[in-house]
Formats: structure tokens, sequence, C-alpha cells
């Protein structure tokens, strides 16, 4: 990455935020022929275009997605806890166990949360980039870390994380002992991919590869803490 | 007088007589509290039926038939623990059927909560399937969908037609023959996927394996992720496919000729990656470790 930092040149830079600028409005669909040009020119901006012309073609192409059952039992089970709903239970949910609801609205805050962190995490991971490049250019590598954005949750996320975690770590003793196993390989499985990115992210913030499995670690581990609380040791 | 005596003497004592009355009467009772119970059931059904079942324990084999009927035999490994069963609407061709377990007793623990469920479902039913711990089989299913999840058991899907979501923290995962869109996802288990004729597969898992072998269909995506594992694909040498292959800290080996879009070291930090085409590339390929090895080879 240095050396390509270091073949850049200041034009290249201005027209890379330029492109920067209009990319957005061009994904939209706004006339934007600066944005076609540049990627032209520019190698590291066409890639950056082909990625997200591929993520915008293949989202058009997504089936809209049912959201998982629990989501809504949550939504639901909070609603009717502050009396805004309260519905008749039909006959046959009578034989179906009651679900152990989540005892906080940690998780659903943990997934807002975790969606917001994606948005920030994955989509300036350009104008990190070239803050780090013209750092680099400016003021010295040793300078690119200091100046970069946090790669790693907002607190308030991390607040959160830690509560789900706590509330966990309270119950896992009421697990049975191979549900407690299972749990606790896939959390420290889960930790390792988040230590292992956030350090790769620091070190090189432009690695796209690192910070999708940076988010993806946070988002399971949020789904894994969620789905342990709503055992409820049964 | 001498002989009243020994008579009474020789007559059976009423402890002797009440003794075996009561291991007589005792035991059965014994047996049928401590055994195991069973529920044999079978309900009408529409032929396209949502069936659900959520268990605690104990390994559970649902297979598609040609009847419009759902036939369930279940075992519990206590009394204390029951299967039920219901049908909605009660009356007429059920549109639902839903299975529960049940654990009648809080002080029933471990294998005690176990109960091993056989049921035979209409071929176009859909399924939703929550099994805590213990395995998962499914056979032979055309319905629009199924839902399979277990926290640490092995979930093996056969012959499912529909869309297929299968998910376990740390169980493996094994689709084989699928046709219909399939999302597989574990923690730290190990993903199989052989001879899929979906067009749309997603596998991820954080540190387990991936073996996918088979073919891709045309204009079919397939996306296998994992953050530890190794993945493995082995497709014919005729397949035709566009690859996105790329890996961090690991190695791509590919032993497919391609037509390379780029092979170096990614700009965007990738340690490791390879974009190309194989013959005229109708499926997407997209196969991404952070750690592990990425290999794609021909099958013999």
């Amino acid at each position: 990455m240095s050396d390509q930092d270091n073949e850049t040149t200041v034009p290249e830079r201005a027209a890379c935020r330029e492109f920067e600028r209009g990319l957005a409005s061009y994904l939209e669909g706004g006339a934007e022929p600066s944005v076609l040009a540049h990627a032209k020119q520019c190698p590291y901006c066409a890639v950056i275009l082909a990625d997200l012309e591929q993520i915008r073609f293949v989202s058009h192409h997504l089936p809209q997605e049912e959201p998982p059952a629990r989501l809504w039992a949550n939504i639901r089970a909070h609603l009717e806890a502050e009396g805004i709903i309260r519905e008749p239970v039909p006959a046959w949910r009578r034989w179906l166990p009651r679900p152990a609801f989540f005892p906080s609205s940690a998780p659903l805050g943990a997934l807002a949360a975790l969606a917001l962190f994606a948005a920030t995490l994955l989509v300036p991971g350009r104008s990190m980039e070239n803050r780090s490049r013209l750092n680099a250019g400016t003021a010295g590598g040793g300078m690119v870390a200091a100046s970069v954005a946090p790669i790693g949750p907002d607190e308030n996320l991390t607040r959160t994380l830690s509560e789900m975690e706590e509330a966990y770590r309270s119950r896992e003793s009421s697990l049975e002992p191979t549900i407690k196993a299972a749990y606790q390989r896939s959390l420290a499985s889960l930790d390792a991919c988040i230590h292992e990115c956030s350090r790769h992210c620091e070190m090189e913030p432009g690695n796209t590869l690192a910070r999708q499995y940076l988010v993806r670690a946070y988002q399971t581990k949020a789904e894994v803490l969620a789905s342990a609380l709503e055992y409820g040791g049964r | 007088m001498d002989k009243s005596p020994k008579i009474l003497h020789r007559m059976p004592d009423v402890r002797t007589i009440s003794l075996p009355c009561l291991l007589l009467v005792i035991t059965p009772a014994i047996l049928l509290a401590v055994g195991p119970a069973r529920l044999e059931k079978t309900f009408d059904t529409k032929p396209d039926p949502q069936i659900s079942l959520t268990n605690l324990r104990g390994h559970i084999v649902i297979r598609g038939w040609e009847r419009s009927q759902v036939h369930a035999l279940c075992l519990t490994a206590s009394p204390r623990v029951e299967v039920e069963g219901s049908a909605m609407p009660a009356t007429g061709p059920a549109e639902r059927v839903v299975f529960s377990t049940r654990v009648l007793d809080p002080l029933v623990r471990g294998n005690d909560e176990s109960a091993d469920c056989n049921l035979d479902v209409p071929a176009e039913a859909s399924l939703e399937i929550r099994n805590r711990q213990g395995s998962v089989q499914v056979e032979h299913l055309q319905g629009q969908h199924a839902s399979i999840d277990s926290a640490d058991g092995r979930i093996v899907a056969t012959d499912v037609a529909g869309h297929l979501t299968a998910r376990s923290l740390g169980g493996d995962i094994e689709i084989v023959r699928s046709s219909g869109r399939v999302e597989a996802n574990s923690i730290t288990g190990n993903l199989t996927f052989t001879e899929p004729t979906s067009k749309n597969l997603r596998g991820n898992t954080n540190s387990g394996h991936i073996l996918y072998t088979g073919n891709f269909e045309s204009s079919g995506e397939y996306i296998l992720s994992t953050y530890s594992g190794d993945i493995e694909v082995v497709v014919p040498p005729s397949a035709s496919f566009e690859l996105n292959a790329k890996t961090v800290k690991g190695k791509v080996e590919n032993a497919f000729k391609l037509q390379p879009k780029r092979h170096a070291p990614s700009s965007l930090g990738y340690g490791n990656s390879l974009f190309g085409t194989h013959n005229t590339g109708n499926a997407t390929v997209d196969l991404t470790s952070f750690s592990g090895h990425v290999r794609v080879r021909p099958s013999h």
C-alpha cells in the first residue's frame, strides 16, 4: 500500500476526492460524467466503482428478506410489555412453548447499532484511505494510524454488546454443559475474528475484506448472545 | 396340638405373600414411571402444510412422502417429557401442524430431556424446525421453505427443493442435492455442499471448513465464506464460472485454466486474490477466507 501511496500524485488525489464527491450521486442515478471519466483513468477508483456497482446490482436482485421470527417476537414482546398492543392468543399458540424474550432491550439496541456501525465501517473505507494517503504524503507514515478514525464499534455498541455479554455470563452457569461449551466455542471463535480483523483494519484501513469480516463478526456475536439469552438456561 | 404349630409354621407368612404381590404391582408402575414415553399420531393435511417442531434434545428425522398426511412417531427418554402435536384447523385437512416438546418436571435435565422424532410429511410441506441439541435430518422435500435451527446439532438436508435455511452454532451442516435457494450458517461447524443444483447458494462459517462438490448452474450465484477455515471447491472440468476468490492470510490455489481478470495482490489489501473466468463464466462464484486457504480444482 505504501508503494501505491508514494506513487500517487497530488493532482490524482484531488481527482480522487472529486470522484468521491460525485460517487453517491452517480450511484443514485445522477448525471456525473466526471465519475466515469476518472474511473477510466484511475485504476484504484475503478475498483471502488466496480465493487459498488456490483453491490448495487446484486442488491437490486435480492429477494425481499423476511426478518427473522425472533425480531418480530421481540418487537411484539416490547409493545405488549408497554401495553401498546394486547392481542388474544390464538388457540394454536397454546401448543407452542412460550419463548423467553430478551430481558432487556439490549439485543434490539445492539442490532440497530450494528446496522449503523456496518454502514459507517464499510462506506467510508475509501475516505479513510484517502486520509491515510494524504497524511502519508504530507506528514509521513507515522501519522497515518493516528489520523485514521477508530476502527472498532462506537461506544454505544460496545456498551450494549458488553451488557449482553455480562447478562450472558451471569446466566452461563444455568446452561446445559454441552450447550454452554458450544456457546463458549462460538464466542471464542468470534472474539478471535474480531481481534484479528480489528488489528488488520488498524494496520490497513483500506482492507475491505477485513472490514467485512469485522462487521459480520460483531453482528454474529450479537445474534449469538441474543440466542443464548433467549434460551434462558432451558 | 403338636401339628398345629407345624401347620401354622408351614403356612406362608403374611409378609412373604405381600412382598411378591407388592413387587408385582409396584414394578410395572416403576417401569412405567421411568420408561420412555411414545407419541404416535397421524394428521390429515392439505398437500402443502406448514410443519413446526420445537425440541430440546434428541434426533429429528423428517421425510417427505406422497400422502397428504403427517405421521409422527416420537419417543421421549422420560415420561416427564412429552411431545405434543396439534393441527390447525382442528377439523378437516390441516394447514399447519405443530409439534413441541414440553418438560413437565423442571428437575428433568440432560439426556432425560431427549425426544427422538420421526416425521413423515407431505413432500410439498414447509418446515420450521428448532432442535436445540441433537441432529436434524431432512429428506425429499419440495415445499416453499425449510428452516432448520440447532445450537449444537448436525444438520443434514438431502433432496430439498425449496428455500433452505440451516443454522447451527457448532454443528456441521451437510446439504446434499439441494435445488432451491440455500443459506447455511454455522460458527464453528463445517459446511458441506454435495451436488447441488441450486442457483443461489450461500454458506458462511466462522472457523469451520467448507467443501463444495458438484457443478455450478448457469446464471447461478455461489457465495462461500469462512474466517479461519479452508474452502475447497471441486467441480467438473466443464464447469462454467466466473471466480472471485480472496484470502488475506491464506493462499488461493486454483487448478483451472482461467481467463484472468486480475491476479495479483490487490490494492485493497487482500493477501491473495484471484479473479478469472472459466469457459463462458455462466455462474458467479465468490469464495473468501480470512486466514484459511481457498482451493478450486476439477473433479476427476
